[in-house]
Formats: C-alpha cells, sequence, structure tokens
C-alpha cells in the first residue's frame, strides 16, 4: 500500500512540474466544462444569421423575416440572390433564403403566382446546416401555418354559413312540397271537375224539324183554324146580319139594344177577325222566326259546346302537363332537398371544424422532461466527454512519461510486480478525474443549475466504472506506444473517434445501420448511455444493471464490465512484451535490424527451442569453417543443454544435425 | 571456480531472435570485489550486467547467488545456501543495486524525492529509509543539494545521484554499467573514489566500461568480453602481463612536425617501434625496448629542431593490452 502511495505521489509531482501536461490534463477539461456550460446553459437558439433576398418586400414577405426576427435569428437583406449566395460562402450568413418575385398565396384565379421559398445553405458544414434548416423551417412553417390556418378558417366559415343557409331553406322546401302537393291536388280536382263537366250537346234532342213541322203544322192548323174561323165569323157575320136584317126589318126590333149589341158583337166579331187575322199572320210569322232563332240559337250553342269541348280536353291537357310538371318539380326538391339534407349532413360529419387542427392535424410539441437548459440534456456528454477525455489522455500520459523517463529502468530493477505500477497509474488517474469531476458536479450543481444530486449513489458507480474503463483504455495506449508523439496521437485519435462514433457530433441515426450496431459497441456511447439514465432518469443501479442495452441479455453496465477485464487482460499481456522490447532497445541497445527479429521473439524464451538449437547450430559451423574449434566445442555444449530440455518429438527434430556437428567437430580436433 | 563466490554465473548463453549474443559465459564472482567486465562496443557487457541483475533471462544456463548473512536472516529460504537469480527474481532484486549508463531516475522530482520514492520501492521501512538516504546522501557527497531537482543537476551529480539510488535499499551487490562515462577527467577521479569508497564498505561491484584507464584502477578482477565469450579473467596486472612486454613513450614537442619525426624514425633500423599513433598534438609509441627508442628519437628531434613539450614512459596500458588482446584474438581466428 505504501508502494502504491509512494508512486501515486510521484505520478501527481511529475505532472504538476511537467507544467504543459499538467495545464492540459487538469485544467483542460475543466476549460471545456466552462465553455461548454456558458454556451449551453441557455434555451434559445443558435446565434443565426440568415441572409433574406426578396424582389419585393411585401407583406406577405415581411411576415415571414419578422417570425425569424421574432425567433432571434439575425436577419440580413440583401440586394440580390447572388450576393446573399456569396454571403454563405464568406461566412457572413448562415443559410440564404430566398422569395420569388410577387410572393403570395396562390389563389384560383392567379395560379402562376410563385410562392415557392428556396433556402441556399453551405453543405460543408453539414451539423450546422441541418439544425439551421431545422430551425428556419420551423419558423418558416409556422408562419405558412398561420396562413393556412386563416385560409382554412375562411373555407370553414363559408362552409358553415352554407350549412346555415341549408337549413334556413329547409322549411321553405318543405313549405314549396306542401304548396306543390297541394297545386298537385287541386290539378287533380281540377282535372276530376273538368272531366265531369258536360259539354255533349245534342241538337236532334231539340227537335227542331218536329217544331218546324209542328209549327207547319200549327201554321196550317192555325191557318185552317183561322179560316175556319173565319168561315164561322164569316157566317157568325151573316148570321148577324140577317139577324139585323130581321131586325131592319121588325121596326120592333128596329133600333132596340139587341140590335146595337148585335152590331157591336158584329163590330168585335169584325175586329175579332181582323186581329185574328193579323194574329194568324205574327203568330205564325214569329213562330217561325222563333224557330229558326231558336235552330240558330241551337246551331250556336253546339258550336260553342264543341268549343268548350276543345277547350275542355286543351285544359285538360294543360292541366295534365302541369301535373306532370308539379310532379317532376316536387321529385327535383326532393331531391334538392335530400342533396342538401346529404350535404348539411356531411358538413355536419366533419368532426373537426378548428382550423388549427386541421392545418396541423398532429400536433409536435417537446415536452423538456427534465430542464431548461441545453446543458441540462448535454449534461451527461459531456461529463463523459471529461471523463473520457481526462481519463485516457492522463493515463496515457502517466504511462507514457514513464516509458520515456530515465527513472524507467529504476524502476524495473526493483522488486515490483508489473501489475503494481499498473494499477497505481489507474488509481492515479480515478483520483485525478474524481477531483475533476468533484469540481465539475460543484461548478454545474451551483453556476449552472444543473441537479446531479438526486440519483447519487447509481450515478458515482457508474462514473467509477466509466472513469476505470477510460483509464484502462488510456492506459493501453500509453503501454502500447513507443513515442509520446504516437501514443498522444493514438490517444487523441482514439478520443476523436469516439466522438465521431457517437451521436454528440452527429446522430448515431444518420450513420448508416451497420454503423450503428459498431457505434453502439463504443465505450463512449456506452458511457453516455448509462450516464443519461442515471442522471436525466433518475434510474437505479437494479435497473441500469437489468437495462438491456441493445444485445439482448446484456446490459451497458455488463458490457463496461466486460470491456475492463478484457483491456486489463490485453495490458497485462501486451506490458509484458512491450517491456522487454523496450530493455532491449533502450537498455540493451540492440541494433534495429536485430529488433525487428527480437520483437517478434522478445523475451528469447518464447522462441521455439528447435529454431535457437538451429542459431546455435548456425554459429557453431560458422566457428568450424573459421577453424575455431575450441568456440565451435563451446556452441556444441550449449546445443547439447538445450537439447536435453526439448520434448521427445523436437528432439528428434534436431538429434541427426547434433550428432553431425559433433562428428564435425570431432574430425577437425 | 571458487567455492566461496557470490555469484555463480554457469554457462550463460543468450540469443535474441536470431542474434547469438553471449555464448557459453562462465565467472565466479567473489563477495567484496569489483570485478570490472571490458569489452568492445556491443560485445553483450550490458547484456551480461542485465541478466547478473535478473532483469532479463538467459536462453541457456544459470546464475547462482549465495545470499549474504544480513539477507538470509530476511529471507524464508534459509537453508540453501545458493538461489537461482531467474527463479527468485523479485528476492534478487533486493540484494542488488543497478545503475545503468545513462542515470535512471526521474528528473522532476528532487534528489529527496528521488532516494525516499525508490527506498519505498524496495519496501524499507521509514526509520532504516531515513538512515538510509542520509548515508547514500553523504556517501556520494549529494547531501547539501538534496533538494534541487535531479534534472539541474550536473552530469557527475547525476551520476552519483544514480548510485545513490542503486545503493538507497543497502544491497549486497552494486552493478554499474558505464559508470564513468560522459564525465569530464575530474568527475572521473571523483567516481572511481566514490567506487572505491563503496566497495570499502562491503558492497561487492561489477562494472562494465570501456574506459579501460578506469578499470585498471579500479578493478582487483578483470574480464574480457569478446566475440560473445569470456576470455581471461583476472587482475589488472596479471592480464597486462600475459598479453603485452611493450612499453608506452608518450611524446609532445614544439612545433610538432610529428610526420617528420616519425619519418626519420622509421628509417632508424635500430629502434624496435610495434606501434605508432599519431593523435596530432603527440605521439604514442609502443616497444618493447623503449630506452633505445628514446635515444633515437631525442637525436631526431635535435636534428629536427624539436623542443620538447612532454616526454613519458610507462607500462602499458590496459587499454592497449586490450587492443592487443582483441586483435590477437581476431588474428587466431582468422
Amino acid at each position: 500500500m505504501n508502494k502504491l502511495i509512494r508512486i501515486i505521489i510521484k505520478n501527481f509531482r511529475l505532472i504538476i512540474r511537467s507544467k504543459i501536461s499538467g495545464l492540459i490534463t487538469i485544467f483542460g477539461p475543466l476549460f471545456i466544462t466552462l465553455l461548454v456550460g456558458l454556451a449551453f446553459n441557455n434555451a434559445s437558439n443558435y446565434s443565426i444569421n440568415i441572409g433574406v433576398y426578396s424582389p419585393e418586400y411585401n407583406d406577405f414577405v415581411n411576415s415571414f423575416i419578422t417570425k425569424l426576427e421574432d425567433a432571434q435569428f439575425r436577419v440580413l437583406k440583401t440586394e440580390s440572390k447572388e450576393l446573399c449566395i456569396d454571403n454563405i460562402q464568406q461566412g457572413v450568413v448562415n443559410i440564404c433564403m430566398t422569395f420569388p418575385k410577387s410572393f403570395e398565396i396562390a389563389s384560383n384565379d392567379n395560379k402562376d403566382v410563385s410562392n415557392e421559398i428556396k433556402f441556399y445553405v453551405d453543405p460543408s458544414r453539414m451539423n450546422l446546416v441541418d439544425s439551421v434548416i431545422d430551425m428556419i423551417s420551423t419558423k418558416v412553417a409556422s408562419r405558412t401555418q398561420e396562413i393556412s390556418a386563416e385560409l382554412t378558417t375562411e373555407i370553414l366559415t363559408t362552409l358553415d354559413n352554407s350549412k346555415s343557409t341549408i337549413e334556413k331553406q329547409d322549411p321553405r322546401f318543405v313549405s314549396l312540397i306542401d304548396m306543390n302537393d297541394q297545386m298537385q291536388s287541386k290539378q287533380g280536382q281540377l282535372k276530376s271537375a273538368l272531366g265531369e263537366m258536360n259539354f255533349e250537346f245534342n241538337a236532334d234532342t231539340y227537335k227542331v224539324g218536329d217544331i218546324k213541322q209542328v209549327e207547319t203544322t200549327l201554321s196550317s192548323s192555325i191557318l185552317a183554324e183561322n179560316s175556319s174561323i173565319n168561315e164561322k165569323i164569316n157566317e157568325s157575320m151573316l148570321l148577324i146580319e140577317e139577324i139585323l136584317s130581321y131586325f131592319n126589318e121588325d121596326p120592333a126590333l128596329n133600333g132596340s139594344a139587341t140590335e146595337t149589341d148585335l152590331e157591336e158583337l158584329e163590330e168585335a166579331i169584325v175586329d175579332i177577325d181582323e186581329q185574328l187575322e193579323e194574329l194568324n199572320t205574327e203568330t205564325v210569322d214569329a213562330l217561325e222566326t222563333a224557330v229558326d232563332n231558336l235552330e240558330t240559337q241551337i246551331q250556336a250553342t253546339k258550336e260553342k259546346f264543341d268549343l268548350a269541348i276543345d277547350k275542355r280536353v286543351e285544359v285538360s291537357g294543360g292541366i295534365s302537363y302541369n301535373e306532370q310538371n308539379l310532379e317532376t318539380s316536387l321529385n327535383t326538391m326532393m331531391l334538392i332537398m335530400k342533396e342538401l339534407q346529404d350535404a348539411k349532413k356531411e358538413i355536419n360529419q366533419i368532426k373537426v371544424t378548428d382550423s388549427e387542427t386541421i392545418v396541423q392535424p398532429v400536433k409536435i410539441t417537446k415536452e423538456e422532461v427534465v430542464s431548461k437548459t441545453y446543458l441540462n440534456y448535454m449534461f451527461p456528454s459531456i461529463v463523459a466527454l471529461v471523463i473520457m477525455l481526462v481519463a485516457i489522455l492522463f493515463s496515457s500520459t502517466i504511462v507514457m512519461m514513464e516509458k520515456r523517463s530515465k527513472a524507467y529502468f529504476r524502476n524495473l530493477v526493483v522488486p515490483n510486480p508489473d501489475i503494481l505500477y499498473l494499477v497505481a497509474n489507474l488509481l492515479s488517474t480515478l483520483i485525478l478525474v474524481v477531483l475533476q469531476l468533484i469540481l465539475i458536479l460543484s461548478v454545474s450543481y451551483f453556476v449552472f443549475d444543473v441537479n446531479v444530486l438526486t440519483n447519487i449513489l447509481p450515478t458515482s458507480v457508474i462514473l467509477l466504472l466509466i472513469t476505470v474503463l477510460f483509464s484502462i483504455i488510456g492506459i493501453l495506449i500509453g503501454v502500447a506506444f513507443n513515442s509520446a508523439e504516437t501514443g498522444t496521437l493514438a490517444a487523441i485519435s482514439i478520443t476523436s473517434i469516439s466522438l465521431f462514433l457517437s451521436d454528440v457530433i452527429l446522430p448515431l441515426e444518420s450513420m448508416p445501420l451497420y454503423f450503428i450496431d459498431i457505434a453502439r459497441f463504443n465505450p463512449f456511447v456506452i458511457s453516455q448511455f448509462l450516464l443519461r439514465r442515471s442522471i436525466l432518469f433518475n434510474a437505479s443501479l437494479q435497473t441500469i444493471a437489468s437495462d438491456s442495452y441493445f444485445i439482448s441479455q446484456v446490459s451497458a453496465l455488463f458490457l463496461i464490465l466486460i470491456y475492463i477485464s478484457l483491456f486489463a487482460l490485453i495490458i497485462i499481456i501486451l506490458n509484458t512484451f512491450i517491456k522487454k522490447h523496450i530493455i532491449r532497445k533502450y537498455v540493451l541497445r540492440i541494433a534495429p535490424k536485430n529488433i525487428g527479429k527480437v520483437v517478434d521473439d522478445t523475451a528469447g524464451k518464447k522462441l521455439d527451442p528447435v529454431k535457437k538449437i538451429d542459431v546455435l547450430l548456425d554459429e557453431a559451423r560458422e566457428m568450424i569453417n573459421i577453424r575455431d574449434y575450441k568456440r565451435a566445442h563451446v556452441l556444441y555444449l550449449s546445443i547439447n543443454e538445450l537439447y536435453t530440455l526439448l520434448p521427445k518429438k523436437k528432439k528428434e527434430e534436431v538429434f541427426d544435425k547434433i550428432v553431425n556437428l559433433q562428428e564435425k567437430i570431432k574430425r577437425k580436433t | 571456480m571458487s567455492k566461496d563466490a557470490l555469484i555463480k554465473v554457469r554457462n550463460l548463453t543468450i540469443i535474441f531472435g536470431k542474434l547469438l549474443v553471449l555464448n557459453n559465459v562462465n565467472l565466479d564472482i567473489k563477495q567484496g570485489e569489483i570485478f570490472g567486465i571490458v569489452g568492445l562496443s556491443g560485445s553483450g557487457k550490458t547484456t551480461f550486467l542485465n541478466i547478473l541483475g535478473g532483469v532479463i533471462d538467459p536462453t541457456v544456463g544459470k546464475i547462482e547467488y549465495r545470499f549474504l548473512e544480513k539477507t538470509r536472516k530476511k529471507s524464508k529460504d534459509k537453508k540453501s545456501k545458493y538461489n537461482y537469480v531467474q527463479s527468485n527474481q523479485l528476492k534478487v532484486r533486493q540484494i542488488f543495486g543497478f545503475t545503468a549508463q545513462d542515470p535512471s531516475f526521474y528528473l522532476k522530482l528532487t534528489v529527496d524525492e528521488n532516494l525516499r520514492y525508490f527506498s519505498s520501492m524496495y519496501g524499507i521501512k521509514k526509520e532504516l529509509r531515513e538512515k538510509n538516504m542520509a548515508k547514500v546522501l553523504e556517501l556520494v557527497g549529494l547531501d547539501h543539494c538534496k533538494n534541487s531537482l535531479a534534472g539541474q543537476l550536473s552530469g557527475g551529480m547525476m551520476k552519483r545521484l544514480d548510485i545513490a539510488c542503486a545503493l538507497v535499499h543497502n544491497p549486497d551487490v552494486l552493478i554499474l554499467d558505464e559508470p564513468t562515462s560522459d564525465l569530464d577527467p575530474l568527475l572521473r577521479a571523483q567516481m572511481i573514489e566514490l567506487i572505491k569508497r563503496i566497495n570499502s564498505q562491503g558492497t561487492t561491484i561489477i562494472i562494465a566500461s570501456h574506459f579501460l584507464k578506469d578499470m585498471e584502477k579500479l578493478c582487483t578482477r578483470i574480464g574480457v568480453l569478446h566475440k560473445k565469450q569470456l576470455g581471461t579473467v583476472g587482475t589488472p596486472d596479471h592480464i597486462k602481463n600475459l598479453y603485452t612486454k611493450n612499453e608506452e613513450i608518450h611524446l609532445e614537442t614544439y612545433p610538432g612536425k610529428y610526420d617528420k619525426i616519425l619519418k626519420k624514425l622509421k628509417k632508424s633500423k635500430k629502434s624496435k617501434v610495434s606501434e605508432i599513433i599519431n593523435k596530432g598534438h603527440k605521439l604514442i609509441l609502443y616497444s618493447p625496448d623503449s630506452i633505445k627508442v628514446l635515444h633515437d628519437i631525442l637525436h631526431i628531434l635535435e636534428k629536427q629542431k624539436e623542443h620538447i613539450i612532454d616526454i613519458e614512459v610507462a607500462k602499458p596500458s590496459l587499454k592497449e593490452v586490450f587492443e592487443s588482446l582483441v586483435k590477437g584474438k581476431n588474428e587466431q581466428t582468422d
């Protein structure tokens, strides 16, 4: 333990006294954290300059620009599209946004209007471009959405008004249909009444011929009677005349009243006769006239009736036509009403009548589940990054410093196992990382308001494991590389590769699938995952341990442990080889041309014993060639000693050669 | 082979890949001696030391270490007299102190922190640690700058700190790989003194160096590594007598027209000069008859109007012996 403490103290003294190394390894990560903390401890957008070009800045264009300015983007209006693009190339703006001429919403009447916004980006700044496009598109989409919402509201209002109008038409339609019904009914009645009207006129039924005949007969009769009456009157007159002639002849009766009366009677008969005469003539004429008139009238009436019949047919046809039209009209009305009802029903069936919802049926909202600043989201990554940087750089640096140190040889000859130095280096790194973490976590907690204490136990365990893992990786780098330059390069390369194969710079998901699978094995990615689980989501150690990472049944925590064991084993094996290589190269200073050979067989022992014997046999033969038989004999003794250590099969391989050498030496001596 | 050897090396062969580095080396190192290993660059000196210290394992052969009484008391394995280094690496490292060619400690730590750290790595208790630290700091002469950063020390101080780090756990054996390289003559002398002082306190020292002069001054015994094998082993004088009868003449003159001097010397048939080295500012001559050669040289110098600045006649250095030895061996093999 005392030895461990001494080595650790020594490590820290060396690091502190190597000012630049100390500054880089101790203050570098703190500086990074401070910068990252200050840079990302906000919730606002990046400071992005947007170049804008529009041939005319109408209200519609300005509404987009205002939207971007409201979102804290810096908008720079340019005079031309080319200037705007130039500004991207010169880095004045991050993105260029161009509006077409007469930028407005395309109406039905004016479909030629262009409403396309073009973005010009610098693809060499891919990470920024994606973010910027995403952010600006969001803002532009937001304005577009607003416009879309306005248009949709307009459509919806119209639709609503139409629905109201349709609804208002309902009673009117009902009334109209009723009226139509009534009219149809009346038409039926009229038609029926008209049908019932008998315009049948048979002039024969008036028997005008008979009347005429009767009139003729009557005229004949009257004339006959008149003749008869005239005869009677004449007879009466003759009688009277005779009577009066009696009276005139009888003076006694002459002059009497009777005579007078007879005279008067005679006069009356004459009058009657005259009147009768007149009557007969006039009556017959009147009768004739009346019959003629009657006949005329009957004819006229017949004609009228015929006309009435024609008109009735015409009216009846009209009524039938009207009836049909009324029927058609009713059907049409019914159809219209049905369609209007359907339309209303369909309008009613539109469940979503909110324009915002129609424009954006699915709302995307980012809920800040953990905290308010980017630093919070990035904190696990920052911590993992700091641990990775400090642990790899510090542990590789101290191993490398040790290897380059003049004291390396003395540490080789002290009676300590190699593992002691490895453990001491690991503990040194752990102490440094723990100190830095305490500082980082304190600064984050007190200055940047990052809460890391809620799940302190699992977080501490994970931090410890991660630190051990990265320290071991650093030690491995330190052990594997001989020069400080290549070692540092390797350390930086490995940290860079780890960063690139993580989602710190670009999302993992943007990589090909097979690359994602590889990247998930990246210790840094695993560390990020574990720290996110513990710091952001407060997962317990038990939960984290049972979390399957991406290989079923294997948790990230277990994967870290596997890595630690694997790398530790590699370090122990590699260290044995590298140590011997260093001894030969720097302590024994064996010529470089032989180093390659030595590396293949760093221990000498590792060389196949048969090969060793071959080397000695070659040397012995060389000695015989130069007649140094004494040395050849000495070599022969060494060969014999090696031969005794060989297994039986190997002995058979070299037996003949050794016997051959022995005979040669014997012959020469 | 000594029965009381502290370290026994037997049939040591090491192959790196297809490269045979050491071949069947046998050696005994006695307790309390300063044993030097010399050899050309790439001859396997450092490899040999690292195998001795248990840093690397041999391909063939074994190294046995006899625990001293003080160590055996701490050891659980009290019965066995010798232990294999390879099978007791951690235990053996406890009794070895090792300094490599380059100082091995933390430049960004102070002298005190380095010693404290490495003593902790040997698991020494606090009281003993403080005592050992004070002792080694005084021994290496760094007690006045124990709070200085190691990286701010001079080259010699760094070497001494390195040795202090190797000694802080009070080892039985101190292995030093090129301890005097990269040091100026004054510092080298100081380092030699330091090593002698450490040895005088009972620590067995094994040194590998190509500074043969230093080795000659320091080592009680020397072994020459050549062509993957350990050749002659013995005291410096023994080795010198074994391999050469030449004497060494160092000559420095003004204006120093050494080419002309050499031309004249070569014409002289009486002078038996086995080897001449013209270093530009001086001449080094090897001859089995140095008096005759000196006589000839003085005569030539007088004629050439050269003024003697310095002239020295000495016994051949270990370097010359080593070169002779290597050359001889090469010739033998050729």
